[in-house]
């Protein structure tokens, strides 16, 4: 019956404070490990000697700086941001609709985020930081669709993914019009659709960059107020907290950071549903740790991922995007098996 | 001391209340009775701040309850509703939230709350189970953690709506017994009950509802003697020689 050992699912880590710091540092740690992996993998691999090399000498004309600069650098920051900005956000999304299936690629929220910026990117194409501000517009108004339908139609906890299914295919279809009618304007739109980080150059990453930080320092700033609602609507309110107000900015963090993260990476699926799962079975479910452990282990794994594309299938590179589909469908399923026997938030 | 002033309310058009006036003594333990829909829920609602009425006015310790900013109001009154999310937190946790109208933007928590918190959880007696999951406690022990969460809050007017509803006897008499405890130590209690005879054995006013208005607001021996409660809820009232009250099917 369980797929999965119990602890993976059930009760809380009996941890003190202290031992979900241990486990922060211990996750910070692995993010510097994966780090190193990333800039060194690829289809020509770098090795830590010749890293160092280049850091220490800051010899620009050689290929093994370039290398570094241009290519190695950029798609290691892509993946941390991205793991990062998907991680966080798909712990508020659970949290805000207290719905443990809920992530941003589950509830229509990256494809939101690509339809706007892709057509942003298509009849906008000279504005610069266009795709991410498009990308984020996108990103809230799905959101705030999604937490709509919620709300007022009191849609169930599996309906609801079913409505961002629905959503999400909407969109879907909108980006595929878009790339089907202007073939030329869209680079690399398969890459987007699946989630790829290949050719990702940092020009493009500085407006994604302030987004996701500005969104997770809203996240951490919120992190108590997500905590009380999670007691519900009423508890929350009689306890005095402006339930409407932490919900929206709840959204508005999420928006900011799902939205950035699609906006250089594409449809980068699971994230945020898997990390911030595991994030719970490793510091609980108090937002102070489990908001800073998501970014952590997002950022590992999204490095770690990407690295093992580069390499499995080497020289041909596996997008990201697919890895983690194999990964994520099957946790997907697991929990939706896991719904009939449980009603309660995990 | 709330004070509810010609109050009608409701939800989305339809009125739930009307003309409800009713005051609530201090240090006291109110219960609202009635029959299902009658509004119970709809008055504690009202009182606990979390429904603006259509007409009327609530006074808080002679205040306008509306000139309460939410923080201060949730300083004066706690509300426990009886539909409730459990979170994946410890007993600890959840009880600390209960400090949250006390903290600053930080919300970090000071000393005296983290007093307060203890205070709280030994008063409710969940204080061996501090480091539980609150979703890994029995119904009894869970409510008793909500308790302890109110406590913290520190408020003069504790509102608990159905208490012991889905709870085994034994542990109902423990809530209430807990309920009258704390109402000993200066506690006003306002709460709603379903079982009748439990109502009038623990309160000392109840406050009788039909159809969304006030039918009576007595002590439990003065309804009893009207013979109100017969009548609203169709049953028949007894009294023992020991003076417990009890209820059989009107016909017998």
């Amino acid at each position: 019956m369980h797929i999965l050992p119990r602890s993976f699912t059930r009760s809380l880590p009996a941890r003190s404070a202290k031992g979900k710091l241990t486990v922060l540092a211990v996750l910070a740690v692995a993010v510097v490990v994966a780090a190193v992996i990333s800039l060194c993998s690829g289809s020509q691999a770098l090795s830590l000697g010749q890293l160092w090399q280049v850091l220490r000498t800051g010899d620009t004309g050689s290929t093994t700086w370039r290398i570094f600069v241009y290519v190695r650098l950029p798609r290691t920051l892509a993946c941390m941001l991205a793991g990062l900005a998907l991680a966080v956000a798909g712990a508020l999304i659970q949290g805000v609709l207290n719905n443990a299936m809920a992530s941003p690629n589950v509830i229509g929220v990256n494809s939101g985020a690509g339809f706007f910026a892709i057509a942003a990117a298509t009849l906008l194409p000279d504005v610069p930081g266009i795709m991410a501000a498009a990308a984020f517009l996108g990103a809230l108004l799905t959101t705030l669709f999604i937490y709509g339908l919620a709300a007022k139609a009191g849609l169930s906890r599996v309906t609801l993914v079913l409505a961002g299914i629905a959503v999400s295919g909407i969109l879907s279809a909108g980006i595929d019009t878009i790339t089907l009618l202007y073939p030329d304007q869209v680079v690399g739109a398969t890459g987007f659709m699946t989630g790829s980080f290949s050719g990702v150059a940092l020009s493009s990453l500085w407006p994604a960059a302030a987004y996701i930080g500005a969104g997770f320092v809203l996240a951490l700033f919120l992190a108590a107020d997500l905590d009380l609602l999670q007691l519900g609507e009423e508890t929350a309110s009689s306890l005095g907290m402006r339930v409407g107000l932490v919900r929206f900015l709840c959204i508005l963090a999420s928006s900011l950071l799902a939205g950035a993260a699609v906006s250089f990476a594409g449809l980068l699926g699971f994230v945020g549903l898997l990390v911030p799962h595991a994030a719970r079975r490793l510091v609980g479910g108090e937002n102070r740790f489990l908001l800073p452990a998501s970014a952590l282990l997002g950022m590992a794994f999204v490095l770690a991922c990407d690295s093992l594309g580069r390499v499995l299938f080497a020289p041909f590179e596996l997008p990201v995007g697919i890895l983690m589909s194999f990964l994520g469908g099957p946790f997907f399923l697991f929990l939706l098996l896991r719904q009939k026997r449980s009603r309660v938030y995990d | 001391m709330i004070e509810l002033k010609h109050i009608t309310a409701g939800y989305q058009g339809g009125v739930v209340l009307r003309d409800v006036s009713l005051t609530i003594p201090a240090g006291r333990i109110t219960t609202l009775i009635g029959p299902n829909g009658c509004g119970k829920t709809t008055l504690l609602r009202v009182a606990a701040r979390q429904l603006t009425p259509s007409a009327g006015q609530v006074l808080a310790a002679g205040r306008p309850a509306e000139d309460y900013d939410r923080r201060e109001f949730a300083r004066f009154a706690s509300l426990m509703p009886q539909v409730r999310d459990v979170p994946a937190i410890t007993v600890e946790s959840l009880v600390a939230h209960g400090r949250f109208p006390y903290l600053g933007l930080s919300r970090r928590m000071r000393p005296e709350d983290r007093q307060k918190v203890a205070q709280a959880m030994q008063a409710a007696g969940v204080e061996q189970w501090r480091g539980r999951d609150l979703r890994e406690l029995s119904g009894g022990e869970r409510q008793r953690a909500y308790i302890a969460m109110a406590l913290a809050q520190d408020t003069q007017i504790i509102l608990l709506d159905e208490p012991t509803t889905y709870l085994d006897l034994g542990v109902q008499f423990e809530i209430l017994s807990l309920l009258q405890r704390l109402n000993k130590q200066g506690k006003t209690i306002v709460m709603v009950l379903h079982d009748l005879a439990q109502a009038l054995r623990v309160s000392h006013h109840i406050a009788l509802m039909e159809a969304g208005q006030l039918v009576a607001f007595e002590t439990p021996e003065q309804m009893f003697r009207s013979g109100r409660i017969d009548r609203v809820f169709g049953v028949c009232g007894h009294r023992d020689e020991e003076g417990e009250y009890y209820f059989t099917p009107a016909h017998k």
